[in-house]
């Protein structure tokens, strides 16, 4: 269904008709999605969610890849943090240095 | 001079914290000589303010409060001050309208699936430095809270009041930033 950008049009105005009128929308859908990797939905957010879900595939995709990045993220994070590493030993001997003139005139 | 303060022993600071220090201001700030500096100013203002050593906890523990508050200054300075203002303006001032008027996805934004084949299998390490290439691209601020979620594991409030921003901002943030790592991936994925 995705496959040609003339169904993808054909879908979004499908999908336009039946979310008229109705608050359920993309927008706050996502934006729904995003929170709840961190919190959970009271129970009025959790329903407009999952009504839109219903009708919305392309919601319903990016909430897929929502978590997938979600997933990666943490873990792209993670791993920068997990290699430690040392100071220079240059900056280290300026360092001390600069701490002991310093102490001395306090 | 400090050698009447019988709990701190600035002269063997550098042999025993330094290391520990910059792994921990790299891994936040991203930039060794941002993390040299911020090392420098935790132990000066140390010195400056031994008096406030209470001696309750220890001497690491003490430098490492001071050096995360110097950390949360430059995220502040970063999301609000000049560095701000050069490139990555255009997220904050002309954000991407990903949806139309009626809050359904414009059809130019809407996902479709990553790569040129759904089926195909990802290949991970592709992914990884896609989206690493994608996170650079983001807004300081936006990255900060990233990393202080995800490293610190804090709260969202905590953020929240150390950032200086509200927690419906934060939601916003948040939601506009994976909307735009999700759309950077979808161009970029090959």
């Amino acid at each position: 269904m995705f496959a040609k950008e003339l169904d993808m049009k054909k879908w979004i105005n499908n999908l336009r008709l039946k979310a008229n009128g109705q608050k359920y929308t993309c927008r706050r859908a996502t934006y729904f999605i995003e929170k709840r990797h961190e919190k959970a939905l009271n129970i009025n957010d959790l329903t407009e969610l999952y009504m839109h879900l219903i009708i919305c595939p392309f919601c319903r995709l990016y909430r897929i890849q929502s978590a997938m990045i979600h997933k990666m993220l943490r873990k792209i994070i993670r791993t920068e943090s997990a290699n430690t590493v040392t100071m220079n030993g240059d900056v280290k001997v300026q360092l001390q240095h600069m701490i002991d003139e310093k102490n001395r005139n306090i | 001079m400090l050698g009447t303060n019988r709990k701190l022993d600035p002269g063997l600071w550098v042999k025993n914290y330094a290391d520990y220090l910059y792994n921990f201001s790299i891994q936040r700030v991203n930039d060794e000589d941002m993390a040299n500096d911020l090392v420098q100013d935790t132990f000066l203002s140390a010195l400056e303010n031994a008096e406030t050593f209470a001696g309750n906890s220890s001497e690491l523990t003490w430098l490492r409060a001071i050096l995360r508050n110097k950390i949360i200054d430059y995220y502040r300075k970063k999301s609000s001050g000049l560095n701000a203002v050069t490139e990555r303006r255009d997220f904050e001032e002309n954000p991407v309208e990903y949806f139309g008027e009626d809050g359904i996805w414009k059809a130019e934004f809407a996902p479709t699936p990553f790569g040129n084949d759904g089926h195909q299998r990802l290949n991970m390490k592709e992914f990884y430095t896609v989206l690493e290439f994608c996170m650079e691209k983001l807004p300081a601020l936006w990255m900060s809270i990233f990393r202080m979620k995800h490293l610190d594991e804090e709260k969202t409030d905590v953020i929240c009041k150390e950032l200086r921003v509200t927690s419906s901002h934060y939601w916003v943030i948040i939601h506009r930033a994976k909307l735009s790592l999700r759309e950077c991936l979808q161009k970029n994925w090959i």
